[in-house]
Parts: structure tokens; sequence; C-alpha cells
């Protein structure tokens, strides 16, 4: 396992930087201003950076390294579907449920897990993620096996949630409230407690850390937000089928990470904006160029192959994340023009 | 000077009447399905069907003088990335019609969309009962379905040798429900000898058990209901045990990159489709003439995706073209749902839709792999 996922510096010794005013202006201001595409690319991106915020806390905060994410995805993704569609529950009823079935459900699988560290929990927790795969395909009737089933959009307070618009409106709201909470936690006794699990878990239960309390937590807390991006999910897509949640979300969760900056929140956002639009950018590029490279332009599988670069190189050449990059820059800038 | 307005009014209102997608000069279609990975010998052959059709109705001077324009997303096969390609393809390139996105799983998660804005849409790759029962306004699935598909290729195999024992070997997803179904279906009506279902989990690799099981229970015909890989695997793994049994799989077995890949197992195997080949009649006219309009290279990847992808374009530049010069989306589905015996050549049987069904059923065609000749043979 990489260094860099299990040793990072405790991100409260940076001051947080003040962009919310911004982000509420943007978030506000964007389905007036982008095409449908565009909104699209930018829910997607405020879906996937609820989700890894979440990750970041199991994975980042307390160095339990997890390849379970698709798994907890599909618990919230599912939940959220089954209980508007079928049982016609409320958006307001529906989303905390979600959250609600995949705590309960990582409770599960992080108890027995709790003496595992390591290739051993990722391991684990991957298979957690095949036999969701297969309890999804088995109960066919609630989640309509492997041919999927239509996720009805539900009305919040009875304004329905029909436009592309209202859903992004959703999404920015609860990203803005998914950080919060885990900038709160991290500044809490139990972020604290989270980080001395990661760093040195000897230490903490000597210092009176409940490690298995707060491992259990992690878990918890973590799936907790993921299943919430996953309930956000199934109402984006309006349609839910298991292939939606394969290995590559999981592989997808943990470069965001690595990109990011483990454990840093501005982090977990600036990696999930990077890796989300490196293949549209890198498709505008390739046609821009044209000739051979423009029949790549469109090439899934040229995602796969950049994802994995990007991975490689970061790790070789910037371990700490474009987290990083951002406060040597503003370092940089406070010492400029004194700069060597 | 005082016509001006006037003129300006009219050009706005003729320009009115087009569709998102539709030109004075061109009109803009679109599809999704998957270019690169496992899904590539499907997407790329679908791809090239059209791109033949395309350059086609072009050269003849396009569609009332319109042009047609393709935009061709890859989406891997996977249905989230399906749902991304389509929202570019109608509000990025703003295209008038969708005429491929993929799988069953795929199309169904980019239909919503789809529907909302009443875009004319085709299937031709997965012709699965859910496509098109319930109905769906705007989607249009031409091919066989894959239940009464197999229904008709059963009671074809129980005429052929009377007395067979049959078995199924089946996915457990909705394409193997469909031909479990279907199946099914023959058996009880023509109160056929059947030894077994089996199911097996998508992305099976190893059908031993299987097969060996199908030797044990003494079945003399197996319906294989594998997709590509799992058809090859198991007529390989049957000659392998000396399974005397008689082989038969449906169309998404039969191209001709499997024939290589199951060598001289697959002598004998009878498949059902309800296209052609490239090297025979129809299939061989057409072939001739997509040397003008394909490289070599693309030639070698044609197979009878291409055909299936051809004959919806066909499909859709007849319907657009009935609706004159006055495109909309609403007209091309409404012309779509009026089509009657429309002639493909003899690529497939004719095309028909009613406002009522949005299923082709084309005619089934019979066919028998001769490994000497590397080549699928009509049986009459």
């Amino acid at each position: 396992m990489p260094a860099s996922l299990t040793a990072t510096r405790h991100p409260t010794s940076r001051r947080p930087i003040p962009l919310l005013p911004f982000a509420i202006l943007a978030a506000i201001a964007l389905p007036y201003a982008a095409n449908a595409y565009a909104l699209g690319f930018a829910t997607t991106i405020v879906i996937t950076a609820i989700g890894v915020v979440g990750f970041n806390v199991l994975t980042g905060w307390t160095g339990l390294v997890s390849l379970g994410y698709a798994g907890f995805f599909a618990v919230g993704a599912y939940t959220q579907g089954v209980l508007a569609t079928r049982y016609g529950w409320p958006l307001l009823a529906t989303l905390p449920a979600a959250a609600i079935v995949a705590a309960l459900v990582s409770v599960l699988v992080g108890a027995p897990s709790l003496r595992l560290r390591g290739l051993y929990l990722a391991i684990t927790t991957l298979a957690f993620s095949a036999i969701i795969s297969h309890v999804i395909l088995l109960a066919k009737p609630l989640t309509g096996g492997s041919r999927g089933f239509s996720v009805a959009r539900p009305s919040v307070l009875g304004i329905p949630l029909r436009s592309d618009a209202a859903i992004f409106w959703l999404c920015a709201a609860s990203l803005i409230f998914a950080v919060w909470l885990a900038s709160n936690i991290l500044r809490s006794y139990l972020g604290r407690a989270f980080f001395a699990v990661r760093d040195a878990e000897t230490a903490a239960r000597v210092l009176g850390v409940d490690v298995i309390r707060a491992k259990l937590l992690a878990f918890a807390l973590s799936s907790a937000i993921t299943g919430f991006a996953g309930a956000l999910f199934a109402l984006n897509q309006r349609y839910l089928n298991v292939e939606n949640f394969e290995l590559l979300l999981s592989i997808e969760a943990v470069s965001i990470l690595i990109v990011g900056g483990v454990g840093s929140i501005p982090g977990v956002i600036a990696g999930t904006v990077f890796m989300v639009l490196l293949p549209e950018c890198a498709r505008l590029a390739f046609n821009a160029i044209g000739g051979s490279l423009a029949d790549l332009a469109g090439a899934q599988e040229i995602r796969g192959v950049m994802y994995g670069l990007v991975i490689i190189l970061f790790l070789r050449f910037a371990p700490g994340g474009l987290i990083d990059f951002w406060h040597s820059g503003r370092a940089w800038l406070r010492r400029w023009p004194c700069t060597g | 000077m005082r016509r001006l307005p006037l003129i300006a009014l009219a050009l706005s209102l003729a320009a009115a009447a087009n569709a998102q997608g539709v030109t004075d000069t061109e009109i803009k279609i679109g599809g999704s399905t998957a270019l690169t990975g496992p899904g590539a010998l499907v997407g790329i052959a679908h791809d090239l069907g059209e791109k033949i059709a395309t350059a086609e109705i072009n050269a003849a001077g396009g569609i009332n003088g319109r042009k047609v324009v393709r935009v061709f997303e890859d989406d891997g096969y996977v249905p989230a990335r399906t749902v991304t390609t389509v929202r570019k393809l109608l509000d990025v390139d703003k295209v008038l019609a969708i005429t491929a996105s993929s799988g069953t799983a795929s199309t169904l998660a980019a239909l919503p969309m789809m529907e909302e804005q009443g875009v004319p849409a085709l299937q031709t790759a997965a012709p699965n009962t859910v496509m098109f029962s319930p109905m769906h306004k705007t989607l249009f699935v031409v091919g066989r379905a894959y239940g009464p598909g197999t229904t008709d290729f059963v009671k074809f195999l129980a005429a052929r040798k009377p007395g067979a024992k049959f078995l199924t070997i089946v996915q457990d997803d909705d394409y193997g429900d469909d031909v479990q179904a279907g199946y099914e279906k023959a058996i009880a009506d023509l109160k056929l000898s059947t030894v077994g279902v089996l199911r097996y989990k998508r992305g099976q690799k190893d059908f031993a058990a299987e097969v060996l099981k199908a030797k044990q229970l003494g079945a003399t015909i197996i319906v294989s209901g594998g997709i590509i890989a799992e058809n090859v695997t198991i007529a390989k793994e049957a000659r392998r045990v000396g399974l005397e049994a008689e082989i038969a799989m449906l169309w998404s077995g039969r191209l001709p990159q499997t024939i290589d890949l199951m060598g001289e197992a697959g002598n004998g195997i009878i498949a059902a489709d309800y296209v052609g080949d490239f090297d025979e009649g129809p299939g061989k006219a057409l072939f001739e003439k997509a040397r003008a309009y394909l490289t070599p290279e693309e030639l070698t990847k044609l197979n009878r995706y291409s055909l299936t992808g051809y004959v919806g374009a066909r499909l859709l530049f007849d319907a657009i073209g009935r609706c004159g010069r006055d495109v909309t989306r609403a007209c091309v589905v409404a012309k779509l749902e009026t089509t009657t015996n429309l002639d493909m050549a003899g690529l497939t049987s004719p095309i028909s839709f009613t406002p009522d069904s949005r299923i082709s059923d084309l005619k089934l065609r019979y066919t028998i792999l001769d490994w000497s000749k590397k080549a699928w043979v009509p049986i009459n």
C-alpha cells in the first residue's frame, strides 16, 4: 500500500479556504449558464465528490483501506430507488434512509473486519462489494435483477424534482452539507481519534481512544455519506442497474483520494474535478489535434489508461496530491518577491 | 424593402418547422455503443454498418437534398456512460435521432431522457422483450425478440430432428430469462422432451460442469443461450468431453470471429438469425458496395451487427425521407410507426411497425457452420 495512503499530515493544520460564498453563487448560477450536458457533468462531479468525502473518512482519516466503496454506493442507490419507486416514500425520507441503511450495512461489514488492516481489509471489503452485486441480482422483485429498474424522481414539499437543474441544486446543497459535516467531525474528538488510530493504533489505545468504537464509527460515517451519494446518483440517473457499481467505481474513489491528497477535504473536491474532467479534456484535446488521435477521442478505454497513468505519476512525483500544489503555491506567494 | 420582414418571418417559420439536428443542408443523427472493450466486436461492426448506409445515401444526394451527418460515441457498454453519451448527443451535438444505445440495460438507462425529448430511437443490436413490452412511444426495435426467436428456433430444430432430447444453458439475466421463456414455450407447444434448463452466472468462463451435466442427462440438442464467449466455450467443452449432442445458438454467437475462436469444435453448429451474411446473396452485394466507403481494415471488422446497423439506418432514413422538407422528431416517429413492408433488398425480411407495436419481428433464417469453408451455410 502506498505510503501516502497511510501517512499524511493532519488536515486541520491548514486554515480552511473561505470559498463557500463563491461556491454557493456558482452552484445557483450554473444551471442558467450551462447546457444540459455540462450540467450533467457538474452533477456527476458533485455526486462523486460527496461519495469520496465519505470514503475519505474511512481511508484517508482512519487509514482503513477499503475497496468496498462501490458496494456502499450501490446500497444507497438501491435504497433510494426501491423506497421511492416501489413504496412511494418522499425524498425527505428516502435520502436519510439511504444513509442509514448504508451505515447499518457497513457496521455488519466493519465488525468482523476490525482486526484486519491493509491488504486484508481491502480484500474483505472487495468481497463485500461482490456480495452486494449478487444480492441485487437475486432480489429481483425489488431490484429488477440484472434488468434493473427506472427510478422515480420524487417531490420535495410538493415541488417535483423533474428538471436536471433541480437535481443539481439538490446535489450541490448536499455537497455543502457533507463538507460541513466532515469538517466538523474532523475538528472534533472523533476526528482526532480517527487520525490517532491511523497513525499509531497502539499509542491511541494507550491514550484512551476506544479503537473499536472509532473504527466502527469511521465505517458507519463513511458509508452513510457514500450511501447518500449513491441515493443522489439514483435520482440523477433515473435507472439503476448492477453494472453501474463495478470494481472500477471503487478504484476511481481511490484514484481521487491519491490525486487530490489523502485525508484532505479540499483535496477530495479538487481530485474529483480533475479525475472526472480528465477524460473529457483529453477528448477535446485529441479532437483538436486531429489525425489518428481524433479516433481515440471517444474511446472509453483511454479513460482507464489515463486513470492508471495519473495515479502512477502522482504517487511518484506528487504523493501529497493536488492539495499540496495549492499549499506550495500559497506559501510561495506569501514569500514573494523574497523567494529564492 | 417592405417585403423584407415578411421574407424573414417566412424563413424563420420554415426553420422552426424543422427539428433539432436538421438544417437546410444536413440532418444530424447520433449513436452510442461500445467502440472499445469486450463489446467492441458488436459496437464497431454496428458503427461500420451505419457508416455504409450513410455514405450510400449521401452519395445519392442525401435525404431530400440534405446530407446525413453522423456522430458516434463510445460508451464501453456501461449503462451509466450511455446516459452521459446520449445526453451529449442530444444536448451538445443536437442530433435528430438516436440510432444505437448499446445493450438492453444501456438503452433502458437512456430511455427516460430520449422519451422526454420525443427522440426517435432505434435498437437493432439487442431485441429484448423489455424494449417493446410495455411499448415505448419513440423506441423502435428491429429484429426478432429473443423469446419468440428461441421458440421458432426450437420448433425448427424439433422438426429437423424428431424425438430429440432438448436442454438449454442460459445466462442468469434478462437475456437468459427471455431465451428460457421462449425455450419453455416451444417445449410446451410441441410437447417436446426436455432434460433440463441450466442457468449460469453472468461472466462465467468455465462450462465444464454444465456440459458434463448435459452429457449425463442424455441431451441430444443443446440450445446454448450464451452471448459470444460463452457459446464458444460451451461448443469447445462439448467436443472436448465427447458430447455428441447438436449445439444450437442464437444470432449473438454467429460472428466470423467466433468461427476462428471455436475452431473445428464449431463444425455443425446450427444458428438462427434474422440477417444474412456478408459472403452470400444480398450481403455479398453490400460488401462489394462497402469497398467504396470503408478502408480494408474496416472491411475485416464487418459482421452481422454491421447488417443490423445498416438496416436500422436505412429504416430511419426512409422515415425521415417520408417527412419531406419539414422534418421533426414527431414526424419521424409517426412515419416509423407506419412503416409497412419496407424492403431491405433481401438483407432481412421486410420491416413493418404499427402504432401499437414497436418490434419489427423479422423472419428467422437458419445456418449451419461448415468448418471446412469457415462459413455459415444456409439450411433449406
